[in-house]
């Protein structure tokens, strides 16, 4: 992982742990401010409905008011049929007003109130009929009231509701929203809507009819979102005119009525997603400043280790060397064999040493992959390191798999982490026991195992035994690369390496590789 | 040359679609439909008749002109006239005097042929006003399907359910088809309108217009008409000095208001009206057309104060039948174009059922001057006009200018545009 993916990972740690919680309460907050639009709309159209009703209400009631008095003044004055007939002049909504008494045939009395409403009327109740359209197609309802004056007779009209028209077709909520009015069997009499007109004369039901006899009945529980007439989701507000049974409800497209909440919950959304972004920029900005400075200091310890071990290892092997200096200037032909041996160790022992660096300085991704059969890799091997063991006086064996194993690896590569394990196990072994190279087909990968019966390692170096520099040995030609190096190899197999230990009892380090096809299988299934 | 041909179709997809032709006019009536012919009176039908034939003279603004005639004069006999080259008939037939002089035959006027393309038209002997009563003739030429008119549709079929008549030759962006469907009652003309069955109504309340507002695809028309609500006085009851002090004492812009809603104009300032002297009540009668009729004549009688009497409401046909019962009547008249009145007030005219007489009027018209016509009648009424009735109707709104016709309803009909 390079410094800048390393980066962005911090980033974007710190800032879902720092925003996430923000954005839940945000995500909570919006649904919230979405449901509370959703009652506040729905408030409002209610009240819209409530005022259409009320305002119907009163303009009914005041034209009955106006018929009480003039039933009141005309009926009982000798010229009311003619004073009557001409208080549609002054009252234009008032029509076919006329004095009904006892006698009155069936042609003289409204055409919408049956004989016993009128009887009714004349004994002293208001009576009101239906409302319904008159042969010209505008609404109206017949009406009767008790001829104070004149006792055993009523005067009735005919109530003109062109203004309930008027007054339901003026009512505007946002661009779209707008009134229905319904009579008391759910007939919509007046509408807002230009397309639901025609309803209106020809007395076709429309979707909210249902409803309407339904919320005349309890309005509160009329419902205040459904399929609108139009083909588009509404949000309603329901009441009922005083006195009538009539209802109104007051409709707005659910997508207009919620418009600001859900612009509100985009601005939200999109300025929680700016603060994220801005702070993984922030975050990544930051990040790339501290791994610089941590990858400088990484840089300093490393360079100290190594200095540490190279001074360590150079300081023995030049006081070894000023030893056998010593020994040379004493110009003592006795001392002869023993400078020899001295300066053949020092010289081999150096030699590894540059070894060892010269692996550490390897590109191990520029690889040369080819295939490779594990068994006959692990027996040679075994033959190379096999002088070694001899001389520390630890024999070698080898485990096979039994049947072809095969790999795609860098065979130098490869060889001299194999070599640098068994050459450890070696070194770790007392002298008679044995280290074994096991190799085994594990599903779709290939084992290496190097098994020793040595001391094993302490739990607590196990920790950072694949560390660079960490090496305790300290003897020899040790400086702390092998292992490291071993894991850096294998890993650009795209392998992984493991070790087992038990103090006391030995180490098992494995190199698992993905294994792969024989190379004629291979050849084959390319071709094919 | 390759160039040239994609240049050629470059261009060519450029270029608007012309407008269709096609565009079909579903017009809702009330009643059913009476056989289309140059004389039909009554029902709907005559909505066709503004389409398919043409008057010998027609109103053109306020004053009358003609498509057939080149031009006419007056002379002693009565007018002379001739015929505008190229005319046609729907069928291609060229239009000749003698289908002229047939048509004006035809309307109960004597027409001779004088050569020379001119036709001479003779005034009537009871003293009709000539040019008003040219107005009023439809030229035709009997056909093996009916009357064949000049005007720019003809007739296609006709039922008492439906009657069509198309474009004789059409023009890209105009209605190419006319239907009048026949219903029942407006209220059912109206609804099939709304419901989008068909896509005009005419001859609206003011009413139902409120309830076209706002109703997509249509839009609401509005005009003046050639008719006014007027309060006729009955000259056969009634003396020039009675006849003057009821017309000085009716308070004419609050009848206007309280039968109609709104003044045609603002009353005139300064007008006094002068209360009628004691004497005996006036009989009055509303012709019960419609509801404002009604309430004017309810109106009237407040008006009259106590001579304001007894209020009988009779039918179109019994305002003739029973006019020596009674001393005013309300009752629609024609008062457009302006020359159409001499059919009312000339002495001996046609419609002059009052038997009303005024020579300074006679005369006037007599040479013309419609102004002084004016003034004689105004110092002797026979007649107070109130509003110009409005015309309202609804039409489908991809129709980008319509209009009503101030005299046929829908003489305006061939001009409108119909927007893609």
């Amino acid at each position: 992982m390079n410094r800048r993916n390393m980066s962005m990972r911090l980033a974007v740690l710190v800032a879902l742990a720092g925003l996430a919680p923000i954005l839940a309460v945000g995500a909570i907050a919006m649904e919230v401010l979405g449901r509370r639009s959703e009652s506040g709309s729905i408030d409002a159209l209610r009240e819209v409905a409530s005022q259409a009703a009320s305002r119907i209400g009163a303009y009914v009631a005041g034209q009955r008011e106006t018929l009480r008095a003039v039933a009141a003044a005309a009926a009982g004055d000798p010229d009311a049929a003619r004073r009557l007939e001409e208080v549609a002049l002054d009252a234009p909504s008032l029509g076919h007003v006329v004095l009904v008494g006892p006698e009155a045939p069936p042609a003289a009395l409204p055409q919408h109130l049956e004989a016993r409403a009128v009887k009714a009327a004349r004994g002293g109740r208001e009576v009101l009929s239906d409302v319904y359209l008159d042969d010209d197609g505008t609404p109206a309802l017949d009406t009767c009231i008790p001829a104070r004056s004149k006792p055993g007779w009523a005067v009735c009209a005919r109530f003109d509701l062109l203004e309930l028209w008027r007054f339901v077709q003026r009512v505007r909520v946002g661009r779209s929203g707008y009134a229905l009015a319904f009579d008391r069997a759910g007939r919509l009499v007046a509408s807002g809507a230009g397309a639901l007109r025609s309803a209106i004369l020809t007395g076709e039901r429309v979707p909210e009819s249902g409803l309407a006899v339904e919320a005349a009945a309890v309005p509160e529980q009329a419902p205040s979102r459904y399929p609108g007439p139009l083909g588009v989701e509404v949000l309603a507000g329901w009441a009922v005119v005083p006195e009538s049974g009539w209802t109104v409800v007051v409709e707005q497209p659910a997508s207009e009525a919620l418009r600001p909440a859900r612009t509100a919950q985009v601005v939200l959304g999109a300025v929680a997603l700016a603060a994220l972004a801005l702070s993984v920029a922030v975050g990544v900005r930051q990040s790339q400043h501290v791994l610089a400075e941590l990858a400088v200091e990484e840089r300093w310890l490393t360079a100290g280790r190594i200095a540490a071990g190279i001074t360590h290892d150079l300081g023995h092997r030049v006081a070894i060397l000023q030893q056998t200096a010593g020994l040379a200037e004493a110009n003592d032909p006795a001392f002869l064999p023993r400078i020899r041996d001295n300066l053949r160790s020092e010289v081999a022992t150096l030699r590894k040493f540059v070894a060892d660096f010269a692996d550490l300085s390897r590109d191990v991704r520029a690889l040369e992959l080819v295939p490779l059969e594990l068994d006959a890799f692990a027996e040679s091997v075994r033959r190379s390191a096999a002088p070694h063991a001899e001389k520390m006086g630890v024999s070698l064996g080898v485990a096979l798999s039994g049947s072809p194993l095969w790999v795609r690896a860098d065979r130098y590569l490869l060889e001299r982490a194999a070599l640098n394990l068994l050459s450890n196990a070696v070194e770790a072994s007392p002298r008679g026991s044995e280290v074994t190279v096991v190799v085994a087909h594990r599903l779709r990968e290939a084992e290496l195992a190097v098994v020793d019966r040595g001391q094993g390692i302490a739990p607590e170096r196990l920790l950072r035994l694949f560390d660079a520099f960490s090496s305790t040995k300290r003897t020899g030609a040790h400086v702390g690369m092998g292992l490291p190096n071993v894991k850096r190899i294998v890993e650009a197999h795209q392998g992984r390496l493991s070790v087992e230990s038990q103090p006391g009892r030995g180490s098992t380090f494995r190199i698992v590789l993905p294994a792969t096809d024989p190379p004629v299988a291979e050849a084959e299934r390319e071709h094919s | 040359m390759r160039r040239l041909l994609l240049v050629a179709l470059a261009v060519s997809g450029c270029v608007a679609r012309a407008p269709p032709a096609d565009f079909v006019l579903r017009i809702a009536v009330v009643g059913p439909l009476a056989p289309l012919a140059h004389d039909t009176r009554l029902t709907a039908t005559t909505f066709a008749q503004d389409l398919v034939y043409e008057q010998v003279l027609r109103p053109e603004g306020a004053a009358l002109g003609s498509r057939l005639l080149a031009r006419y004069e007056r002379d002693a006999r009565g007018i002379k006239a001739y015929l505008a080259p190229g005319r046609r008939f729907s069928d291609g037939s060229p239009v000749e005097v003698e289908d002229l002089v047939r048509s004006i035959r035809a309307a109960g006027l004597e027409a001779e042929a004088a050569g020379d393309g001119a036709l001479e038209v003779l005034a009537p002997p009871d003293g009709a006003p000539l040019e008003a009563r040219l107005a009023l003739v439809a030229v035709f030429r009997p056909g093996p399907q009916g009357d064949l008119g000049t005007g720019p549709y003809r007739l296609v079929s006709a039922s008492e359910h439906q009657l069509v008549v198309e474009r004789v030759k059409p023009v890209p962006g105009r209605i190419g088809r006319v239907e009048l469907v026949s219903t029942a009652s407006i209220r059912e003309a109206f609804a099939k309108t709304l419901k989008g069955e068909t896509n005009a109504v005419v001859n609206l309340e003011a009413r139902h217009a409120e309830l076209a507002e706002g109703v997509p695809g249509l839009q609401v028309v509005r005009g003046r008409g050639p008719h006014a609500a007027a309060i006729i006085l009955n000259a056969e009851r009634l003396g020039p000095a009675e006849r003057r002090q009821i017309a000085e004492a009716l308070p004419l812009a609050e009848i206007e208001e309280v039968a109609q809603g709104r003044s045609c104009e603002p009353p005139p300032e300064g007008v006094e009206v002068t209360p009628l002297p004691p004497g005996a009540e006036f009989t009055l009668a509303v012709a019960t057309l419609d509801g404002p009729i009604e309430r004017a004549g309810l109106a009237v009688r407040r008006g009259l104060g106590a001579r304001g009497g007894t209020l009988l409401r009779v039918s179109a046909e019994e305002a003739w039948t029973r006019r020596a019962s009674y001393d005013l009547i309300v009752n629609n008249v024609l008062v457009w174009p302006p020359s159409i009145s001499a059919l009312y007030w000339k002495t001996g005219a046609p419609w002059n059922w009052t038997h009303y007489s005024n020579p300074a009027y006679d005369e006037s018209l007599q040479r013309g001057d419609y102004a002084g016509a004016e003034a004689a009648l105004a110092r002797d009424p026979p007649v107070l006009l109130l509003c110009r009735s409005e015309r309202i109707a609804a039409v489908d709104s991809r129709i980008r200018n319509p209009s009503l016709g101030a005299f046929g309803l829908l003489e305006t009909l061939p001009d409108w545009e119909v927007v893609r």
